[in-house]
């Protein structure tokens, strides 16, 4: 009874929200019609811009405006046979997130959940866990995934997040430029040139979720042809909340510093080299099985993550369809907890080249080696054999891009050839074409095949999960039996045939859409199989144990369409709606609750630029339900008010799920049988350039 | 047993509300673009290269000092801006004749021929007269004039500034010693902003 009244009052809520965003849009759109800009607005400071006047804008401002031509707004994306999409800096810092994580929520076709304070789950396409593994993750070139974990660890990806110049996301097989575990997609995150960066940056704020956080860069050229900056950053973040509504263990505190510098010696060769430290205190929940009553001891712990990077890289330029880079980085990341400590280092180097043999093709091919090695160390619970190994991989790729129309049919042959220590040699080939009927429209397919090659979770990891007390239901014999995770070692890796097709067109200077399809055939995915029990009487505590064997039974389809918007109905007022849609047809539905997937998810971003240097900003996001781990659909709305009193300062207050006091988003139970909501919050900062 | 029933009949209800709300505001953007576009009172001029180079140019002309030239009483005469070959940013300069800069009126002039450059303050070159950059810069020595242009290389072949275009946006180099030995006083905040600076 008192449960469905809460829900009738939570539908009222639905109804609301909707209600009102239905009424204000009816009401611009009538006033849109009967107004132009000038009448009902007073100044609308994008008049410098729509009038044509460019002489008005600083130095400065000039420099950060794209040359806009009459055919295409963005000459990457357009000539892209991919479902692309690029998160800029001005939606970052209109959304008003405080990081790369949470500004990921705004991409059509990628699955963003955070667990609790600390831990996100992001996939593309599906397939979404703590662990993701079908999606690969770049920062300025570098992995961030962890081969350990098989897994990004999205907490610690940070940087000052001004700084950021654009986040490239491609659902789907990453053309076979990158490397195995590109699976579902790529997320490219770009830092500014430090040309771009001259200067000093200082902001800071306070709120209820963000406790308190502050960031600092200053750049400035290195004599005369090189440019450097350096940057440092910390952040603390309160605890989100149980489903009960008391207070979860999860707040935590990360500081990140780095620095970047560019040379360019000559006007044919540049070279950047930079580097980021970081360190993170994670608070966290665990609950470990244990083989004597109570059978299973739950404590708080704080998860201690840190980790230092350097990357170097040298392009050279040698004609307009010619060029070539060689690139070379070291990453060591650290995580220190009671369940499972490791130390990962990283080498990496790089090649590519591209050129132009004959007329109408244009080749670029690469060959890359990477060696990872682990320190890693067990636990009773996480057991690691052997501890510490080496891996290599070998990788080479290779692709043509023929013109087989001048500027109007492109067709792009591929393919990525990668050795490793665990499948051994894979070969992932794919075809794609782009048609380009007229300057505005373009339509393009592809088909590829891509591979998921085993990590060490698969090979070398047995988890003791959990304990069935002895004389119950699920277990009446005497003992008690431990249900533990065992891997094989002969685990093959995943394969998926990926056929995908879109359409962009950009209807006119003020409006643009992008529809994106595609169906996923997965073969030889990840299936867990209780194998037969067996006893271990002769322990100290003498019990059974069930063994889930990790293997490759598990296989099916997906899939979805993923369409976006860019809107300008008022010179001073964009929107940007994203929708997409999922379906997953597994033989095996993933035994765990994690893996599941929200058939809608649907976002809508409105920014207003109105008088007095004011910006309103509204984002307003729909995620379906997750049934199978009783996760029920969610919309969040995040607001906010930017002030700019003077050119070099700006302050903005952020409210965050402001309609909704708390809410779940997903339920991973890796050791972790909690519920934890995201709460309302709300935020302060300001930033001063100088 | 009851109440679980009632409590999947709500959430069947919210579901369904949400992707009504969903398509009703869909269709309220399509009508509104479909609006917005036909009456085209939200007209954006292109950002297009020459008209991003001339404002680049206007700018310039504030951060620079021409000493010998600026001693004399210049108020009644013109700030003039000549271009040497045919280059669309002839248009977008046109465009701003008459602006202010430095307590002058701005002019823009086509030149015919190298002679004429003696009344410009600033002289655009074009790509065009790549083969003549050295008479070129031979007929500015010793002159207080700044030469611009976006050919590849301005500024290593002895121009002051040149125009760099990377990824989409205009960036530029500054061959200080050129311009020095001009006699033109470039200020800091100019050279601050500069991708390369030559001295």
């Amino acid at each position: 009874m008192l449960k469905s009244c809460l829900l009738l009052r939570k539908s009222g809520k639905y109804l609301n929200i909707f209600l009102i965003m239905k009424l204000i849009f009816i009401l611009l759109c009538i006033a849109s019609a009967l107004f132009p800009c000038t009448a009902l607005v007073g100044t609308c400071h994008a008049d410098e811009i729509s009038s044509g006047d460019l002489t008005e804008l600083s130095i400065r401002d000039l420099m950060e405006i794209e040359i806009t031509t009459g055919a295409r707004k963005s000459q990457t994306l357009a000539n892209t046979a991919a479902a692309a999409f690029v998160i800029t800096q001005e939606d970052i810092r209109r959304s008003g997130v405080t990081s790369i994580a949470d500004a990921l929520r705004m991409v059509p076709g990628l699955q963003v959940a955070k667990i609790d304070a600390n831990k996100w789950a992001i996939s593309s396409r599906g397939f979404n866990s703590r662990y993701a593994n079908k999606l690969l993750v770049l920062m300025d070139g570098r992995s961030v995934y962890s081969p350990l974990y098989s897994g990004v660890f999205w907490n610690i990806q940070d940087t000052v997040l001004e700084d950021i110049d654009r986040i490239e996301v491609i659902r789907g097989p990453g053309a076979a430029l990158w490397g195995a575990n590109a699976v579902n997609g790529v997320i490219n995150i770009i830092t500014k040139s430090t040309y771009d960066t001259k200067g000093g940056l200082v902001s800071a704020g306070a709120g209820k979720e963000e406790r308190g956080f502050g960031n600092f860069r200053f750049g400035d050229s290195l004599g005369e042809n090189a440019c450097y900056r350096i940057f440092g950053k910390y952040a603390d973040r309160d605890e989100s909340k149980l489903t009960s509504g008391r207070d979860a263990a999860d707040d935590w505190d990360i500081y990140t510093i780095g620095f970047k510098t560019d040379w360019t010696p000559t006007a044919t060769d540049s070279v950047l080299f930079e580097g980021n430290h970081y360190r993170s205190d994670d608070g966290q929940t665990m609950t470990f099985p244990d083989i004597s009553p109570p059978y299973s001891q739950t404590f708080n712990e704080d998860a201690k993550s840190d980790g230092v990077n350097f990357l170097a890289s040298w392009e050279r330029f040698i004609s307009n369809t010619s060029d070539m880079k060689l690139q070379i980085y070291y990453d060591r990341a650290r995580i220190e907890q009671t369940a499972l400590s490791n130390t990962t280092d990283t080498y990496d180097l790089d090649f590519q080249h591209r050129f132009s043999p004959r007329e109408k093709h244009e080749i670029i091919w690469g060959i890359g080696y990477r060696l990872i090695s682990f320190e890693t160390n067990s636990s009773p619970i996480v057991i690691v054999d052997p501890e510490n190994r080496t891996d290599d991989i070998l990788s080479a790729f290779v692709q043509d891009d023929i013109t087989i129309v001048q500027d109007h049919l492109r067709l792009t042959l591929g393919a990525k050839f990668e050795h490793n220590d665990y499948s051994g040699f894979e070969f992932q080939p794919n075809i794609r074409t782009l048609w380009t009927p007229d300057k505005h429209n373009s339509i393009w397919a592809s088909f590829s095949r891509a591979v998921r090659t085993p990590s060490r979770i698969e090979n070398d990891v047995h988890t003791n999960l959990f304990v069935i007390p002895p004389g119950t239901p699920q277990n009446p014999s005497g003992l008690p039996m431990v249900i533990s995770n065992i891997a094989t070692g002969d685990f093959k890796p995943e394969s998926l045939y990926a056929y995908e097709m879109g359409y962009r067109n950009e209807i006119s200077k003020s409006a643009s859409i992008d529809i994106a399809a595609f169906y996923n055939r997965y073969k030889d995915l990840r299936s867990h199989n209780y194998n037969t029990p067996f006893s271990e009487l002769n322990s100290s505590v003498p019990h059974i144990v069930l063994p889930i064997a990790i293997s490759n039974d598990n296989e099916g389809h997906t899939y979805g369409i993923e369409a976006f918007a860019e809107l300008k109905p008022l010179s001073w007022w964009k929107i940007k709606p994203a929708y997409s849609f999922l379906h997953v047809n597994l033989s095996e539905p993933t035994e765990d609750s994690s893996g599941e997937a929200p058939r809608h998810q649907f976002s809508f971003q409105s920014n207003m630029d109105l008088p007095m240097n004011l910006e309103l900003d509204l984002w307003l996001r729909y995620v379906d339900d997750l049934s199978d781990s009783d996760v029920n659909s969610y919309s969040m709305v995040d607001a906010r008010l930017g002030w700019k009193p003077a050119e070099n300062f700006e302050i903005s207050l952020v409210g965050q799920n402001i309609f909704d006091s708390q809410h779940q988003e997903f339920k991973e139970d890796y050791l972790n049988y909690a519920t934890y909501e995201v709460e309302r919050a709300f935020y302060i900062k300001a930033t001063w350039h100088f | 047993m009851i109440i679980h029933n009632q409590i999947k009949y709500y959430k069947v209800f919210t579901t369904n509300q949400v992707s009504k709300y969903i398509l009703w505001v869909i269709l309220i953007l399509m009508i509104s673009v479909s609006i917005s576009s036909s009456l085209s009172y939200a007209s954006e001029s292109l950002n297009t290269e020459s008209k991003l180079k001339a404002a680049f140019i206007y700018n310039f002309a504030k951060f620079v000092d021409w000493p010998a030239t600026e001693s004399k009483d210049t108020s009644s005469q013109s700030f003039v801006i000549g271009v040497l070959g045919s280059n669309p940013i002839i248009e977008e300069l046109l465009a701003i004749e008459g602006k202010i800069i430095k307590g002058r009126k701005l002019a823009v002039r086509l030149l015919s021929n190298i002679k004429e450059i003696n009344n410009c303050q600033v002289v655009f070159i074009s790509a065009s007269e790549k083969n003549n950059l050295i008479s070129i810069l031979n007929a500015v020595k010793n002159k207080e004039i700044l030469t611009v242009s976006d050919m590849n290389n301005f500024v290593g072949n002895g121009g002051n500034i040149g125009f760099v275009r990377i990824e989409n946006k205009i960036r530029f180099d500054i061959n200080l010693k050129t311009a020095e030995k001009s006699n033109l006083k470039i200020r800091s905040d100019l050279l601050a902003l500069a991708r390369r600076i030559i001295n």
